[in-house]
């Protein structure tokens, strides 16, 4: 989690410290629409995963996306 | 060369362009119209934000997975003459800012039989051959070469049907930055000075085996088989010659086993003319290449230096940081993409003109040139050896690109450095007030083509040298006094003919110009300085030490 944390960081350009499972979708400022495309695209690519369309739309926070590469 | 402000460019696509954008905003300052697929309007009208942001280059990246929803190939031909349409409406809008329009993959994933062939390919290619036919009219017009970079690297990779359901941009990440990229180095190629000149490396470079060893049998060369690898390679290096790429050795050798190869091997592609300057010797190649830069006159900046010895490129990185020192492939068959590598990275212009092809021809008279001065008692014994020939004239239609060209690159010899496009000056050229003439120079070792650039200005009962440039090949031949004395003879009506010099990093040569050319200083700061010479009166120099002065008003 804390690597993932720390990927996810340097993608939006933030401190991991600012980051945490409860981070939420689009309460969370630099996570908007474009971000979350971005990194659906940066997570397949790095941990060579499939996040299925059909679960991105009940992702609400940071850990629930963690359980769709993990 | 650093901007101190970001370029402004303007990013048109068919596609949801905000990632790409993203990456490009690093660099550039990137125009990206509102709304999705909003780039055909933007593009026809003439009051659009597209036209009224400034670019100075736009892109126009077109992606094929759209055709997935092409029900025939009557609906993709009329959706691909809208995008004609819009290319057509950009190229003639947008003046003469580079326009880059991509190649086009239809990736059709379409269910049919063996028998049953896709329309993709054909539309593809009809789509070159409209940009193509383009390009006959809009020289600003240039190739994203979209398609071929997907071939390179495959639709598996590039693409990713996931990304294109979520957000309308069709590629993967690698897919992303592949074309991000690609993009980049377009712009590079529009707005950062190319490399010149490329210092090789003999035994295991141009050839395999070692010459001095081996012998004129016994080296790696041939138009076939294992030999073919160097062959390539010297094809490669022979193509950029002669896109105005120049060429020279810095090799290890008795210069009598390396001429027997450069001119007896039957392979042998690069030949001695192909060569503008060469240092075969044991002495040390750093030493031997910054020999060449002095006699060429080039900086370290525009040199690349090209060894398969990591030691001399150590050597060479070590003492001249400047120089551009790529690895050297370990295994000899990638040599062929190797030097495309080069090409791509560090010489690739937008276009070849003219004056490009002639480049290694030039320099090898400048050499000719030179032995002359070392062997002539003084400037005018010299001058009078070569032989001059000058042309002066007003600019010729013709001659617009090549004009934008020096204005656009010229440091050295460049009294205003004002930088002006095709149009503006196409446009001074044009207007009663304005007078744009250029300057041909040759001697009796060739033609060194268009090198000047006057622009006057009239100014009430005055005319001011608005811009005043040569290209540094002829400076120190006179052809200033030459230059400007026709031009002061010629203008009769006026009273004074007004110089202004502006200093830059690179133009501290011209810093006394006007005063070794008789003007007298009125005004200094540290803007610059600006001369006056009085016109009535004005005797014109004397123009005997040229075989002949040309002069057209």
């Amino acid at each position: 989690m804390e690597q993932f944390l720390a990927f996810v960081a340097d993608i939006m350009g933030v401190e991991p410290e600012e980051l945490s499972a409860e981070t939420a979708y689009k309460e969370y400022e630099p996570w908007d629409s474009l971000m979350m495309l971005t990194l659906v695209m940066e997570l397949e690519a790095e941990y060579d995963a499939s996040i299925p369309m059909e679960k991105l739309g009940d992702v609400k926070t940071l850990g629930d996306l963690y359980a769709l590469i993990a | 060369m650093a901007h101190p402000e970001k370029r402004k460019i303007a990013l048109l696509s068919n596609i949801t362009a905000d990632l790409i954008a993203a990456k490009l905003r690093r660099d550039y300052e990137i125009y990206l119209p509102e709304g999705f697929d909003t780039w055909v309007q933007e593009s026809i009208a003439p009051g659009s934000g597209l036209y009224a942001f400034g670019a100075e280059a736009v892109v126009v990246l077109l992606d094929g997975t759209e055709c997935r929803s092409w029900q025939n190939r009557e609906m993709a031909e009329e959706r691909i003459d809208l995008w004609k349409q819009a290319v057509r409406a950009l190229c003639r809008t947008i003046g003469d800012r580079p326009v880059f329009v991509s190649t086009l993959d239809i990736r059709e994933n379409r269910i049919r039989a063996f028998s049953e062939p896709g329309f993709g390919p054909e539309l593809e290619a009809d789509w070159l051959r409209f940009l193509q036919s383009l390009m006959e009219d809009h020289a600003n017009l240039c190739l994203l070469e979209l398609a071929d970079l997907i071939a390179e690297y495959g639709r598996k990779t590039v693409y990713s049907d996931k990304m294109w359901y979520l957000s309308s941009m069709p590629y993967s990440r690698d897919g992303l930055n592949l074309v991000s990229q690609e993009i980049e180095r377009g712009l590079r190629a529009a707005f950062t000075s190319r490399k010149k000149l490329i210092v090789l490396d003999l035994d295991n470079t141009l050839w395999g085996g070692v010459i001095g060893e081996d012998g004129l049998e016994g080296i790696e060369l041939s138009d076939h088989k294992e030999g073919q690898r160097y062959y390539d390679f010297q094809r490669q290096l022979l193509e950029m010659r002669r896109r105005g790429v120049v060429l020279a050795i810095d090799s290890k050798n008795n210069e009598e086993d390396a001429d027997s190869a450069i001119q007896k091997h039957p392979a042998m592609l690069l030949r001695e003319e192909d060569f503008v300057a060469r240092r075969i010797n044991w002495e040390n190649k750093a030493a031997n290449l910054k020999s060449i830069a002095r006699e060429l006159n080039l900086t370290p900046g525009g040199i690349l230096f090209v060894d398969d010895n990591p030691v001399e490129r150590a050597v060479v990185a070590g003492e001249c940081p400047e120089v551009t020192v790529p690895e050297f492939p370990e295994d000899s068959s990638s040599l062929l993409s190797f030097a495309e590598g080069l090409w791509r990275e560090y010489f690739q212009p937008l276009k070849v003109l003219d004056e490009d092809r002639k480049k290694t021809q030039m320099y090898r008279s400048e050499a000719m040139r030179r032995q002359e001065e070392s062997e002539s008692l003084n400037l005018e014994d010299y001058i009078a050896k070569l032989h001059m020939r000058a042309d002066i004239h007003r600019m010729r239609p013709e001659e617009l690109e090549r004009t934008a060209q020096l204005c656009g690159k010229t440091n050295q010899f460049n009294l205003t450095t004002k930088r002006y496009t095709q149009a503006e000056i196409a446009e001074m050229a044009a207007t009663e007030d304005h007078r744009v003439y250029v300057v041909h120079a040759g001697d009796k070792y060739g033609d060194s083509g268009l090198i000047s650039v006057v622009i006057l200005a009239r100014e009430n009962r005055n005319v001011r040298i608005d811009s005043f440039l040569m290209s540094c090949r002829v400076m120190g031949r006179n052809l200033e006094n030459i230059i400007v004395g026709e031009l002061a003879a010629s203008l009769t009506g006026a009273d004074k003919l007004i110089g202004e010099f502006r200093p830059t990093a690179k133009n501290a040569p011209v810093r006394e110009l006007y005063d070794r050319l008789g003007f007298t200083l009125t005004a200094e700061s540290e803007q610059g300085k600006r001369y006056e010479l009085n016109l009535c009166g004005f005797e014109k120099p004397d123009t005997s030490l040229y075989e002949s002065v040309r002069f057209e008003a």
